[in-house]
């Protein structure tokens, strides 16, 4: 904030024989203030000095309140003047007072250099109020309400009544929060190409530069000399590749578990590669997880689950439509245009994809009332960070140009022409979803 | 915001209290079997979610009170939830109204005593905020002395509202030509200050210095021995 220090005409005029002047300090936005004056400012902000409107009201008598503060603050300017302290010498309704008090605060012209020891009492008073997110300690979240087994809990193996992943995000947490687990189980990334090094990396001694074996190989040092490498082995046995979830994977994992439900071992199944433990436990790291089967749940009673009901319809909509809008988002952003989502995709996914695609074409539920559920479900604020978020992302797993995604209105209302911003905002909530399941 | 009235003429308003929220001060002094309960609140009288007996019923549970009090308490408040119904619709004189209000009370420990001005024609006056600032000013940490201090400012606003009622229906008989009440209406003023002497001053908003004691607030910390001695007094006083 820039400051403008104004000499205070009145110590000039009643100290004539000082040389000194007396330096106050006000904001450069209250620069307008005069001591010979009113201002247009004073008089809109309170008018009932001006309207004529009483007799125990007029410019005079505010101009008399105003000065008077403003110099009982400037007789110890470091100090902060308290409204009690000024109106026991002023004549007039005390809230009106108070009025003029709260003006001169707000604008600098009195307490600017003050400590500002009340400000820090009443932001903490604020801190103390805490949001808490997620289900409250001591509280088991399960998938199946029938089961008294809850989830395995993620890889750090703590309960899972302490550690519903989703719950111990801080009301300020980042994109980085969120998704940078997901990142981080790439594993070490080379410093040249960029891929994966599980299979051995070379280590510079001095810096924490790394390089794959092929780059290594190839001379690619960068500007570091090749004596400085150190080679790693394979500090990842099988089983730890076994465990990296790939992109494939996640698709066919939330595809079964939305047909499957809870049958964690038809689940299994048709993710060939994992176990059923690993199943289940990838589905809770996914951001959406557990709505999904608990949605399901409520959504097909055939294959003999009972579930949430109404709580999980509620939350999350029909999911192989969400696939649908998945998948072709997949293609969209390899594609870097934007068509029409069912139609033409279609054509060009390989043919997993484009299994999914006509799966879902049997269900009833139009894109656009999913997105206004979805949408509904979080804030809008999270909705447009996600989306952001999606974004960002998108176009750095792609490596699309993130021109064709900048204009995000436009880019939504290609598809939907009718739709309108906030709507467009929770369509792009499902590019955040879908960012999730590529891990 | 509302725009204030224009005082040339003492229009009559509808009945309501002089702030911003129509809060009613509800003061409870109840007495069974040897137990007396004290309490006084302000209370949302337009709001439809706040149901008397269920608030009763909550307060004799909390304070572990005999079932006897539930019944009173809720009767208390809607006894003086009607009276201040009963008020309503009538005209109360408006005019330059500008009042003296007098803080003097304890609440547990802390004794306050205060002095000032209030504009009964503000309606956007706020004793709640009045008397936040007034404990943040002065540092005041007993968190029940905020709500005990804005209680008193609408007590008072109360029993002068219902005061210019009653002053404006004596106007109103008057002006049908009733001759007897001309010194009523006189009094009627007497609750406001003559605006002239308001501003003694040289006709100015600054006080004069000698009396900016009398408009100071005054808080004292009493010690526990002081806080008992006060209140067997005033057990032992005849009701």
């Amino acid at each position: 904030m820039e400051t403008t220090t104004r000499q205070d005409p009145k110590a000039e005029s009643t100290r004539p024989d000082e040389p000194e002047f007396d330096l106050y300090t006000i904001p450069s936005y209250s620069s307008w203030f005069r001591w010979n004056d009113i201002h247009e400012t004073e008089r809109a902000a309170m008018r009932e000095f001006f309207d004529g409107s009483s007799v125990t009201r007029s410019p005079k008598i505010y101009k008399e309140y105003r000065d008077f503060m403003i110099n009982r603050y400037r007789e110890d300017p470091s100090t902060r003047l308290t409204f009690t302290e000024v109106r026991k010498s002023l004549v007039g309704d005390v809230s009106l007072l108070n009025k003029v008090f709260q003006f001169l605060n707000q604008w600098g012209l009195i307490n600017f250099g003050a400590d500002s020891a009340r400000i820090e009492s009443e932001n903490e008073y604020k801190d103390e109020v805490r949001v808490e997110d997620g289900p409250p300690n001591g509280i088991r979240v399960v998938a199946d309400p029938n089961s008294s087994k809850p989830f395995p809990a993620s890889h750090a193996g703590a309960p899972l009544g302490a550690d519903v992943r989703r719950s111990k995000l801080s009301p300020l947490a980042s994109y980085s929060d969120v998704f940078g687990e997901l990142g981080k189980r790439k594993g070490i990334l080379c410093g040249s190409c960029g891929g994966n090094c599980e299979s051995g990396r070379y280590q510079h001694d001095k810096d924490s530069y790394v390089l794959c074996v092929k780059c290594f190989k190839d001379g690619k040092y960068g500007n570091k000399s090749v004596d400085d490498f150190k080679l790693h082995g394979s500090s990842v046995s099988d089983g730890k590749q076994r465990d990296a979830w790939t992109e494939a994977e996640t698709l066919l994992l939330l595809e079964s578990v939305s047909r499957h439900g809870d049958d964690w071992d038809i689940v299994a199944q048709t993710v060939k590669s994992k176990t059923k433990l690993e199943c289940i436990s990838k589905l809770i790291e996914l951001p959406f997880g557990e709505f999904i089967s608990s949605y399901n749940l409520g959504k097909d009673p055939a294959s003999g689950l009972s579930g949430n009901g109404d709580g999980g319809k509620d939350v999350f909509p029909s999911l192989p439509e969400q696939q649908d809008m998945i998948k072709s988002e997949n293609v969209m952003s390899q594609q870097a245009n934007g068509n029409e989502q069912r139609g033409d995709d279609a054509d060009k996914v390989p043919p997993l994809k484009k299994q999914c695609v006509s799966y879902s074409s049997g269900s009833g539920i139009s894109i656009m009332r999913q997105i206004a559920r979805i949408s509904s479900m979080v804030g809008d604020d999270i909705t447009a960070t996600a989306a952001k978020a999606a974004f960002a992302a998108l176009c750095d797993e792609a490596s699309c140009p993130s021109d064709s995604f900048n204009n995000e209105e436009d880019f939504a209302n290609e598809l939907w022409p009718a739709m309108d911003q906030s709507v467009s905002e929770r369509w792009l909530i499902c590019a955040e979803y879908n960012y999730a399941c590529l891990d | 915001m509302k725009p204030l009235p224009s005082t040339s003429s003492k229009t009559p308003v509808k009945f309501r209290m002089p702030t911003s929220e129509n809060l009613v001060p509800i003061r409870l002094d109840i007495e069974v079997g040897g137990q007396r309960f004290k309490d006084a609140f302000t209370w949302n009288i337009s709001d439809p979610d706040s149901e008397v007996s269920v608030f009763a019923k909550r307060t004799q549970k909390d304070l572990k009170l005999p079932l006897a009090f539930a019944t009173q308490i809720a009767q208390s408040i809607q006894t003086q939830q009607t009276e201040f119904r009963s008020y309503k619709g009538q005209e109360m004189l408006t005019g330059e109204k500008i009042v003296p209000i007098k803080l003097d009370l304890r609440v547990n420990r802390t004794l306050i005593k205060d002095q000032f001005l209030w504009d009964l024609n503000n309606f956007d006056s706020d004793p709640e905020e009045f008397s936040k600032t007034f404990c943040n000013d002065l540092g005041i940490e007993d968190p029940e002395v905020g709500p005990a201090v804005a209680f008193a400012i609408r007590e008072q606003l109360y029993e002068i509202a219902i005061q210019s009622v009653a002053t404006a229906r004596e106007s109103r008989n008057a002006k049908k030509g009733r001759r007897g009440e001309y010194s009523s209406i006189s009094r009627s003023t007497g609750a406001a200050l003559d605006l002239m002497k308001l501003f003694s001053n040289r006709y100015s908003g600054v006080r004069k210095r000698k009396e900016w004691d009398v408009f100071e607030p005054m808080v004292d910390m009493l010690s526990n021995e002081e806080v008992a001695a006060l209140e067997s007094m005033v057990e032992r006083k005849p009701r």
